[in-house]
């Protein structure tokens, strides 16, 4: 079976804040007079690597894998999964 | 959802005389929600006594003020995070932190120390209890490790009554010159501001979400912490204070801004005009949405009108916001409006003070039930060894140290006494040491919520004299689920009453506290879950000069049969059975004071006190702290000779301590412990690899030391990895 590359990544809902992703911005981006950020966003990157027939069926086994295993709280997170 | 019930919105009407505007009525719901305004239980808070020689009486702090002496005071606070917890064990652990951090800033003090009593489900059967824990733990060391205050005690529990569901209270500690508090104070024209974090969606209802069961949750109320803000809010409000800007000061908490600003008025006697659209917001809010969101680490001020730039300088340098949302007016109106387009006008009066229930109680049929059950027989054979083991191993009295390794409690280099041992103790800058302990029985409390309640209090007082310390003050925090339920109620009232007779007896006065109704889950109410904290405070820190083989091992107070909600029968038996443990407060002052002059005269070498799994899991955790085996003749204890080996094991009956002293001073410590009027009496020595109790000169338990040792540490962490 071939084996896949999966990228999940998990960050705060959009509509709630960041407070890692406003500190780097404010502190570290902005101090440093790069006033075209606008806004920084943080999130997690889990990468597996996944046995599975085809990429669709890897991101689906990893994505019900991720949320049995309560990896991110559904509540505050929104989570991307990818293959390539 | 407006959050009020028709009752309340008739009540509403009638006091300002017409039907209240979709604004008006969701600032009044967040007033007037259980959470915020105490409506059943403030008519029954009063019985509890609250004057006391180092008490500071002012009643606009949100913390409670203790003037230690030299000039100096501590603040203390307690709170919980149940129901953000409950849903988002991360985020609601860590935003509890941060409130309870601001509600001892708010008083003007810099927060020096936190504790947190947690509970859940049953982790060794529930994987979701597991996802719990873990994730408020984390959430605990990531904003108390962030934001560089020492995280140094605490309890941890277990019950099945807490499926799905969590209990996060979180207690702080702040010290300050008595000088720089904060003079809560307010003159007409003065500048309303806000400090700290902005103002967005999340957090919004939080305060009615708090106060319905989550059956009926919505979820919306999830809070994101923030340490990073909450760390610069504190260095620039405690620089504003030291330049003498701030008049008076209030945390947001629950209810956000419709809260803070009716409170605040209320407790001030002025009246407020708030212009909503002043406010620093992260996103587009609507008017009722600026009001009562629960957005973190915020912050509201009082200053003088000509002030404002200079509070503005001094945020602007920390790098936070601060904006002038309003103005202290002589009516006695909230008036909110959004650049003067009115929205909201109403007495303060009205919206800070909901009207008081006096809900009916009635005496719970489960008591009725307990009462028949039938208490297990002795083991055949009499050999306790196995229990013995599995009790240190049981995860109410397991080590925690997995859970509490992974909190920063050094930082600040005040620790004393660490976390693990019985309470924790703090070094202050005048020469003195402060004492923090939280305690909690719901094994107990559902037995007999009077009882048990009280029994709470003793063991917080028992646990503040085993780090050499006297108590001076007591919070309170009352846990419980619905007080629309009779039988809840009574509970709620029952265990009111004991806390309140203990502190009158003791002296003790209530300095502080908080209501928690409407913990239940789909299964059911929790059990009844009052949490006491006592504050100590000790002249020196306890020595601990080296425990020797030959030490001598002294029991302290009387052992009762009282096995009712005991560690033992729902560890080991699986059952609840037989009577609660009472409190005998003529023995407890007795016993209290033994320990204290046996810490002033530097004879114990330790002191420890008998709680869950009773005196056999208190010598057990005496020998695994010390390294040493012991022999004891467990009948030998006050009270034990004729009740069994079983009960005098296990019985986990309040007012005793086992204390360990070189030889040669058993004989002082025994007449000082006489003088003192507490029960005393050499029990056994320590020596050789095992833990050796014996009961009318047969062996009941022989475990050795290193299996002991190694089911004590690593228990909980093996339970809690599933």
């Amino acid at each position: 079976m071939p084996v896949f590359d999966v990228r999940v990544t998990i960050a705060n809902k959009q509509s709630l804040p960041d407070p890692e992703g406003a500190t780097i911005l404010q502190d570290l981006v902005r101090r440093n007079n790069n006033t075209d950020v606008t806004e920084i966003r943080t999130a997690r990157l889990l990468k597996f690597k996944v046995s599975a027939p085809t990429a669709q069926d890897a991101c689906k086994n990893i994505s019900e894998m991720c949320r049995e295993l309560r990896i991110y709280n559904p509540l505050v997170s929104e989570v991307s999964v990818e293959s390539d | 959802m407006t959050g009020l019930t028709q009752t309340e919105m008739e009540a509403l009407s009638g006091r300002i005389g017409r039907r209240p505007n979709p604004v008006e009525t969701s600032i009044v719901a967040a007033e007037w929600s259980e959470h915020c305004s105490y409506k059943s239980s403030k008519k029954h808070l009063a019985m509890l006594p609250r004057t006391g020689a180092h008490l500071v009486d002012d009643s606009s702090y949100d913390s409670a003020v203790l003037d230690v002496g030299g000039g100096y005071v501590i603040t203390v606070h307690i709170e919980s995070h149940n129901h953000p917890s409950a849903v988002e064990p991360f985020g609601g652990a860590a935003t509890g932190v941060g409130g309870v951090i601001r509600d001892i800033l708010s008083t003007g003090t810099r927060p020096i120390a936190l504790l947190d009593g947690l509970r859940f489900g049953d982790i060794r059967s529930d994987s979701h209890a597991r996802w719990l824990l873990r994730g408020a733990v984390s959430g605990i060391a990531h904003y108390g490790n962030c934001i560089g205050v020492p995280t140094v005690g605490g309890e941890l529990g277990f019950d099945p009554c807490y499926a799905d569901y969590a209990l996060v209270d979180v207690a702080a500690i702040g010290f300050g010159l008595k000088t720089r508090l904060i003079q809560n104070h307010a003159e007409p024209g003065d500048a309303v501001v806000l400090i700290g974090g902005s103002t967005g969606r999340d957090g919004i209802g939080g305060s009615q979400f708090a106060s319905d069961s989550l059956e009926s949750d919505d979820r919306s109320a999830v809070q994101i912490p923030d340490p990073f803000t909450e760390k610069l809010v504190i260095e620039a409000i405690l620089e504003a204070r030291d330049a003498g800007l701030l008049h008076a000061l209030k945390d947001l908490g629950g209810g956000g801004l419709s809260c803070a600003t009716s409170e605040m008025s209320d407790s001030l006697g002025v009246g407020m005009s708030i212009d909503v659209g002043q406010v620093h917001t992260r996103e587009e809010l609507a008017s009722h949405e600026v009001m009562t969101s629960e957005s973190q680490e915020r912050m509201l001020g009082i200053i003088a009108p000509g002030s404002v730039a200079d509070m503005q300088e001094i945020c602007a340098k920390y790098g936070i916001a601060c904006s002038r949302i309003g103005t202290v007016t002589e009516s006695s109106d909230l008036h909110v409006h959004d650049s003067g387009a009115d929205l909201a006008r109403m007495p303060v009066g009205i919206v800070a003070n909901a009207p008081l229930l006096d809900l009916p109680r009635t005496r719970p049929a489960y008591l009725e039930e307990l009462a028949r059950a039938r208490v297990p027989d002795a083991l055949p054979g009499g050999d306790y060894s196995a229990s013995l083991l599995s009790l240190l191993g049981s995860p109410n009295i397991a080590s925690t140290e997995h859970v509490y390794s992974r909190y920063d409690h050094e930082v600040g280099i005040r620790t004393v006494v660490r976390p693990g041992r019985d309470a924790a103790l703090l070094r202050l800058d005048n020469a003195k040491y402060v004492s923090l302990a939280i305690d909690g029985n719901p094994a107990h409390c559902y037995v007999d919520p009077r009882a048990g309640a009280a029994g709470c209090f003793e063991e917080a007082c028992r646990n503040t004299v085993c780090v050499g310390a006297r108590p001076i003050g007591m919070v309170d925090h009352m846990q419980f689920a619905s007080p629309q339920d009779p039988e809840i109620f009574w509970t709620f009232i029952e265990s009111l009453e004991g806390i309140s007779e203990y502190a009158r007896a003791m002296e003790i006065p209530c300095v502080g506290g908080k209501v928690s109704f409407y913990n239940e889950t789909p299964s059911g109410p929790i059990k009844p879950t009052p949490v006491i904290g006592v504050i100590g405070l000790a002249d020196s820190a306890p020595k601990n000069p080296a425990v020797a083989d030959g030490d001598v091992i002294v029991a302290i107070g009387t052992s009762r049969n009282e096995m009712g909600g005991s560690e033992y029968y729902s560890h080991v038996h699986k059952t609840v059975a037989g009577s609660c443990p009472q409190v005998d407060t003529g023995s407890s002052r007795a016993c209290l004071d033994a320990v204290l002059a046996l810490h002033d005269g530097g004879l114990a070498k330790r002191v420890h006190d008998c709680s869950k799994g009773g005196l056999g899991v208190a010598l057990a955790k005496m020998c695994i702290w010390e390294g040493r085996g012991c022999d004891v003749a467990l009948d030998g204890a006050p009270g034990c000779a004729d009740m069994g080996a079983d009960v005098a094991l296990y019985s986990e009956s309040h007012s005793r301590f086992v204390a360990v002293l070189g030889a040669p001073d058993a004989q002082q410590a025994l007449d000082i412990a006489a003088k003192s009027g507490a029960a005393c009496a050499v029990i056994g020595r320590f020596g050789g690899s095992s833990i050796g109790i014996n009961y009318r000169g047969r062996s009941v338990a022989s475990v050795g030391l290193q299996d002991a040792s190694d089911t004590w540490h690593t228990s909980l962490e093996r339970t809690a990895h599933g």
